[in-house]
Formats: structure tokens, sequence, C-alpha cells
């Protein structure tokens, strides 16, 4: 769902569709609570808050607390805000009824009465998070504050030594280190909304006098879509690949027809539009996205144009999958997700084919299809803001996916010239590194068990703050694992969690690998790891779950192929015991393994 | 008027989950049980998008049964 789609919802469909979903949920979703704290009216809001649950792929049911009541929902541990669990909390606040000098009489406050509000109101924000994870880990989501549009002191506004724009500032500077320290909060930064709207469009005065909401309907629907990007990020359904056509979409013009010199691209329009729409492709490919080209040309001239042409922001290295030839795209599309190892609806499809797009769309509904329609001044902003590839995290292994991609598609073409698969796998001289999670892999390891939906046996989704809290507990072991082979350095590529719950017995309550080391038996390797650990705590049972989801049954018989027997019908899925003294690895010998895991505890 | 009259049924129907038929000259937050305040705003709002007229906070507040809808609605469109 991207934010163009967003930002077009009819609130009268919104309410309809809303309707629907709680009335007669489809029996496949599973539900969605959210929680939600204001000092507004944010009722406006929910048709298009439950719209984007439900485009997330859950049935939403709202909890809607009293009217400014923060603090008391917060420390009522047995309240409604946290029974049941749920799955996110919504802070909506206004500095109107938190700081109301601040907000509405900055200049009559003294220097010093400005720093006590300041601290005052971001105290109170901070015992509220800290009430919060005293009960959950669930995910929040919390507003900035609006710089004033009409400054108190005008032209001096700027230039003043404290102003109400700089108190503001403070205070959303102070609330992005309270939100990390709390871990798991995303705040949503309504001055760029703001920004993006315009005064006039973000606020309805009129809903504002009759019914203290504040916002407009397209500032609500921004902030649903935050929502949704917030989630999609969380539970693994951020896009992966952008797909893209050539003719009249990476540049003005039909190669073919016009040939090399002939196509538009460059610093003159309109070839600079076509230049400005690459250069948002790259920038989504340094945030950790793939990019792929499914183009019905002639290869040889596409190929030309991506190795010669002076002004192309992507080169031929710039994309982990190429499909050009006179095939049907549909196919092409199957295909590239296939040799990328991702599921259809990880992928992103960009042409200006409006007849192209429709077919798509129609036989490939999990792709999401994007048609450029012409207005080439509006293309790079379109990228740019879609909101499709979202991710909590950003880190060297992200910004060079698109190289490991790459690499992993040389790899392949090598193992095919290998008969034996054993023989393969020493050939790539593989060294695999596990070691216990600590500060600078914890963002890594946490978006990977949000995004890894295939070799994912039990998809728990924890957040960085659950794995840090976890592994200072000292209740849990939080074990991950770095893959180098001789094409390349992949990063951080497996995790495993273990729990203690009882005397003597260790459970694998994580346990996942991503896509592109698959076929390699690491994951041979980290159930070994887990073994050593749990042998280190003084388990002589290790237990481990099988949770069934729509993606990862290729790990259903994974427990059972490797010495677990299975001790339990889960209904849905199974749990699979062995014995740690008795328990054998398989041949671990096409393997350096480093083990850093096995000092400290 | 009766496009005008028929397109402000559907939207209500959408927005408080009935049909249009239900739907008479005198329908008002008394007759219709999701007409509530909040679902009043939604339905100026929906009336706003579909029509691209802005409704004042007084029209808003004045506008409580469907005849009174469709006629404050039809003034604005002519004029």
């Amino acid at each position: 769902m991207d934010f163009l789609s967003f930002l077009g919802l009819k609130l009268r469909d919104a309410v309809a569709e809303a309707g629907r979903l709680e009335a007669s949920p489809p029996g496949h979703l599973p539900p969605f609570h959210l929680g939600v704290l204001r000092n507004i009216s944010v009722e406006p809001a929910l048709p298009y808050v439950k719209w984007a649950i439900g485009a997330a792929g859950f049935v939403p049911a709202v909890y809607l607390a009293g009217y400014d009541s923060v603090l008391p929902e917060t420390l009522d541990a047995g309240g409604s805000l946290y029974v049941p669990e749920p799955d996110l909390i919504w802070i909506a606040l206004t500095l109107d009824l938190l700081a109301p000098k601040i907000q509405k009489d900055y200049l009559s406050l003294s220097g010093a009465e400005a720093v006590a509000e300041a601290d005052r109101t971001l105290e109170f924000l901070a015992s509220a998070l800290q009430n919060i994870r005293k009960n959950t880990w669930a995910p929040v989501m919390l507003h900035n504050f609006l710089e004033p549009v009409f400054p108190p002191l005008g032209i001096l506004e700027a230039r003043a030594e404290r102003s109400q724009t700089r108190a503001v500032r403070a205070l959303n500077d102070g609330l992005l280190k309270i939100a990390a320290e709390a871990g798991g909060c995303h705040v949503a930064d309504l001055n760029r909304i703001r920004a993006f709207l315009g005064h006039e469009r973000f606020i309805d005065r009129r809903m504002a006098a009759l019914a203290k909401a504040p916002y407009s309907g397209e500032t609500w629907k921004c902030l649903a879509h935050e929502m949704y990007k917030f989630i999609a990020a969380l539970r693994g359904r951020s896009r992966k690949c952008l797909v893209l056509d050539c003719d009249n979409t990476l540049w003005g013009g039909i190669v073919g027809e016009d040939g090399l010199a002939g196509i538009k691209l460059g610093q003159d329009y309109p070839g600079s539009c076509y230049l400005e729409f690459q250069r948002a492709v790259k920038s989504l490919r340094d945030r950790g996205a793939l990019l792929a080209l499914c183009s019905r040309n002639n290869e040889a001239d596409v190929l030309e144009v991506l190795d010669r042409h002076p002004d192309m922001a992507l080169r031929r290295d710039s994309f982990s999958a190429m499909k050009i030839d006179w095939r049907d795209k549909v196919s092409n599309l199957r295909e590239i997700a296939e040799e990328l190892n991702i599921g259809l609806d990880s992928l992103v499809f960009v042409d200006d084919s409006e007849a192209e797009t429709e077919l798509v769309r129609r036989m490939l509904p999990e792709v999401w299809t994007i048609w450029l329609d012409g207005k080439i001044t509006e293309y790079a902003e379109r990228l740019a803001g879609c909101g499709l590839f979202d991710s909590l995290a950003w880190s060297e292994e992200d910004r060079k996916r698109g190289d490991t991609v790459r690499a992993e598609v040389a790899r392949k073409s090598e193992a095919s010239a290998y008969s034996d698969v054993g023989e393969f796998l020493k050939s790539l001289k593989m060294s695999l590194e596990i070691f216990r999670v600590d500060e600078f892999s914890l963002p890594r390891a946490a978006q990977l068990a949000q995004r890894t939906n295939q070799f994912n046996l039990t998809t728990r989704r924890r957040t960085e703050g659950e794995l840090a809290a976890l592994k200072e507990s000292g209740e849990g072991d939080v074990l991950c694992l770095r893959y180098r082979d001789r094409f390349g350095d992949m990063g951080l590529v497996g995790l495993a969690v273990l729990r203690y719950p009882e005397e003597e017995a260790a459970y694998i309550d994580e346990f996942l690998l991503s896509c592109r080391v698959l076929g390699r038996r690491v994951e041979d390797a980290l159930l070994w790891a887990c073994m050593e650990a749990a042998k280190r705590r003084g388990a002589r049972t290790v237990r481990g779950d099988h949770l069934p989801t729509q993606k990862n049954s290729q790990t259903a018989e994974f427990f059972p192929a490797r010495g677990f027997l299975k001790t339990m019908d889960l209904n849905p899925g199974a749990r699979y015991e062995a014995d740690a003294a008795a328990w054998r690895p398989s041949n671990l010998d096409c393997f350096e393994i480093e083990t850093g895991f096995l000092e400290g505890a | 008027m009766s496009d005008i009259e028929r397109r402000v049924r559907e939207i209500m129907a959408d927005l408080f989950g009935i049909s249009p038929e239900e739907i008479d000259a005198q329908a008002s937050p008394d007759t219709i049980k999701k007409w509530d305040s909040l679902n009043h705003l939604n339905l100026t709002l929906a009336l706003e998008e579909e029509f691209g007229v802005t409704f004042t906070e007084d029209e808003t507040m004045e506008m409580l049964t469907f005849e009174l809808v469709a006629m404050t609605l039809a003034e604005k469109l002519a004029g």
C-alpha cells in the first residue's frame, strides 16, 4: 500500500471497510489490538487507522482510552490498555493540555519557568513510557510536537536566545531520546507531515472547534500511513525488491527505436526527470532494497545503456536480477522472485504501461504495482515517498545488500558446476562467526527477526528492546551468526534465542536464517551452537517448537531431520525435544567456525 | 435534486451501516442508531470529499435531518 494510494482513500470507503472487517473478520487474519491514549479527539482517525491495520493483514480491535488520561491508564496493570495484550499503543498528544504555557503563552514565561515547564513535560512523557514498558513490550507510536506557524516573536524568533520554536525543538529532541531509551517506539513527525500538506491542509479549524480534533482528514490519513509502515516493518511485511521497466521509466523514449544517443536522459528536461527518478531508485538500493529489471527489449540494447550511457545513475551492477527479453512480464516477475528467493509479496513493480500494470495487478495481486502515468516531474517523489521499503534499522548489511545478492548469483552459477554438494560447500570456504548479541549487532539482529519469513521456526518478531532485555536479564541467550565465504561477507544472517524456563531444560525460542544462506547447512552450525550454549547452562534437555505460518513450511521437518523427537502436537505445529549430551551435530567440516559465544554468558 | 439525494443516502448508508432505503426525509440522530455526534462529523467530511464543498461550523451543527443535509448541500452546490 503506497503513500499516494493511502492519501486517495475516501472516508466512506474506509468506514465501510473497517465496519466489514469488524463485523465479519476473515478467519485466516490474526487480530491486532491497538490501544489509544490521547489528549485530543482522534475518533475521526479511527476509520483510517482500522483500514491501515486491515491493509497490513490484521483484524483491528481498538481500545480508545478516555480523554487526557495517560497516567492513570498506563499505571493500571490490569486495565484495558494492557488486557488483552496490545499489539501497538498509539499515543496522540499535543502541547495544548500537556504544556499549555509553552504552546499558547510562551512569552509570559521567564527563562527559568520555560525550562521548568519543558522538564516537567519530558518527565511526564518518560514516566508514561516507563509505565508502559513495565507492563508490555508492545511497540508504541507517538507524535512529536508542532513548531509554531506564526511565531510569537515574529521575525525575531529565529535570532532570539530563547523562543517558542526553540523550546518545541528541544522538546522534540528530548522526546526522541526518551523514545530510544524505552525501545520499540516510533515518533511520527508531525512537522514533516505538515510540511508535506501545508498548514491549511493540515488543520481542520471546524473540527478543532466542534470536536477538539485539530487535524484534517488528510493529516489523519498520513498518520494512519505512518502506523501502517511501522506495523509493516515490525511484522516482516515491508517490501524487499523494486522491479523496474526500462523504456519511459528509467529513461525517456524507447531504446530499441531511438538508440543510445536518442533516449532522453541527462541534465535537461525531460531527461532530467528520469535522472532524478534513477537517483531515487539508487537511494532505495543504498537503503537496502534490491533492484531488478523487467523489460521487453533486446538485452544488448539495454545493456548498452547500462554500460555506456554517460548520464545513468544506475549501472549493470546496481541490479540483482535482470529479465530483458520478449516474454510476458508475469512469468518474468515470478522468476525474479524465485531467483532472489523472496515472495511475490516482497516485490514492487514499476512500469509506464497501463496495460502491463493492469495485467500484473490482476495476475499477481501480491505484487504491489505502480503505474507511472506520464507526469514525469512527479516520478522521483512518488518513489521517494512511497513508504513501501521502510525498515527499523539501517546498517552495513543493508547498504551492501545489492552487492551481496549479486555475489549470491555468482555462487549459484558456480554451484551448478559441482556434482557433489559437499565438494561445492567446501569450495566456498565458508567462515561463520557465532557470538552473543551486543549493542552493535542488536539493531540488525532485531531487523532479521522482523523481516525473516521463510526460514523462521517460530516467527516471534522480537524488537530491539525485547532482545536487549532478554540478554540483560540473563534469562536467555541471544546468538548471532555472521557469514563469510570466498565471494564476500554477508554480515549477520542468523539468529537464535534460547530461554531457560526450568531447571536443566533449554528452549529454542527463536531460530531463523536469512534466505540467502539456505542450502548450505548453516542451520546445522547454528543448531550446534544452540546445543553448546544450552549445555553450558546446565541443560540436559533441549526443546524447540515449529509454529507453521504461510511462509515457513520448509522448516516443518527441521527438528525431526536432526535427531529431535516430537513430544507434543501444538495444533498448529509441534514441539520437539533432544537430549543435550546424546545429540550429535551433522557434519560441520565445510565450515570454519569462530565461537565467541562460548566465552562468557 | 434526486441525484444528490441518492448520493447522500448512499454515503449515509456506508457510514451508518444501514441500507439507503431505511433513510427517509426525517431520518436523524434520533431515529438512526449509528448517527451519533462522531458519525455526524464523519458525514460532514464524507460529503465534503464527495461533492467538493466545505460546510461551516454552523451548517455542520444545524443540518441534523436527512432533509436538512440534502437542502444545505443543494444550496451550496447551486450558489
